[in-house]
């Protein structure tokens, strides 16, 4: 059963170097589903494409996708008293399939057929 | 040889570059790499195939003698192994390899995609190959070339496969207008001197 997980900015800054790859690969690896408070650069999704091959050993790996979650000030919720607009991300196996119902809300159906809501507002 | 020779005796005064083909898998990397190592030394070993992955290590050919009208530079030419984020060894097993041989092929495929992501760091020009025949949105080509940006490296996307019917490499210029976009048939040699203008201008 897929679970969903929220990543703090804390909890990432704590993570040194390659922790955080190997951290959201184990995620990934035990079915879970990462919203990040961080936005991955370029070069760090690089890095995580290549860090969960690495560890792919037996000829089979669904890989990572990432999706760019940005919620703009002035949204409900959690987010209400926040000033500027906040960026997301949202990391599931990569035979997932995500739709976005709205800002800040999405459905991701994992290969299971499970559907998991996630929502950052 | 000559060449050699006189850089030896006098020093070279060519730029040196390293022109690495990266990209998604089966856009053609190494028949593009074949086709530019046969027109500047007339000869060529990259192997090219339909069945995905059959580059799996990295390939180079140093000291190419780039002369392109008035500019000459002394060019490395890489092939990588095309970039993928999933692996699946029972995709092999359609194109005719048995269990085992899918399974070995998926495992060097894996560590080859990761050498080319490595490797990004050690370019100086990149050439980005797309398939003109699919959309440009992918995954790994965003974020490939936002990598690259990024670590300013220079890009040049080439729009491969304009012989096929359903080629749009237009799209590909649309969806990515702050970049050279040439587009090329490597199996035919079209747009070729386009892009190797390209490559002096980059370089």
């Amino acid at each position: 059963m897929a679970q969903l997980e929220f990543v703090t900015s804390n909890k990432i800054e704590n993570l040194e170097g390659e922790e955080l790859y190997d951290f959201i690969v184990d995620r990934i690896n035990e079915n879970s589903i990462l919203v990040l408070e961080k936005d991955l650069d370029a070069i760090e999704r690089m890095e995580l494409i290549a860090r969960g091959l690495e560890r792919a050993t037996s000829g089979i790996y669904a890989g990572i996708k990432v999706v760019e979650i940005k919620v703009s000030t002035g949204s409900g919720g959690f987010l209400r008293g926040k000033s500027r607009d906040l960026q997301f991300n949202l990391i599931t196996p990569g035979n997932s399939q995500i739709e976005q119902k709205e800002e800040g809300y999405y459905s991701i159906i994992t290969e299971e057929g499970a559907e998991v809501s996630a929502s950052v507002i | 040889m000559a060449n050699a020779l006189l850089d030896k005796l006098f020093g070279s005064n060519r730029k040196a570059a390293s022109v690495c083909l990266i990209g998604e898998v089966n856009t053609g990397k190494s028949t593009l790499a074949n086709r530019i190592a046969t027109d500047f030394i007339g000869t060529s070993d990259f192997v090219a195939s339909e069945v995905p992955h059959e580059t799996r290590e990295i390939k180079k050919i140093e000291h190419i003698d780039f002369n392109v009208g008035k500019n000459k530079l002394d060019v490395t030419l890489v092939d990588t192994p095309g970039i993928a984020t999933s692996i699946d060894y029972r995709e092999f097993m359609k194109h005719g390899l048995n269990e085992a041989e899918s399974i070995q092929r998926a495992k060097e495929a894996t560590a080859g995609i990761v050498s080319a992501i490595k490797y990004l760091k050690e370019i100086d020009v990149a050439l980005v190959l797309m398939d003109s025949t699919k959309p440009p949105f992918d995954q790994v080509s965003l974020t490939l070339l936002g990598a690259l940006e990024m670590q300013k490296t220079k890009a040049i996307i080439v729009a491969n496969k304009v012989d096929l019917d359903s080629a749009n490499p237009d799209l590909i210029k649309s969806t990515f207008p702050h970049l050279p976009v040439v587009p090329v048939s490597a199996l035919s040699g079209h747009g070729l001197n386009n892009l190797y203008n390209e490559i002096v201008l980059a370089a």
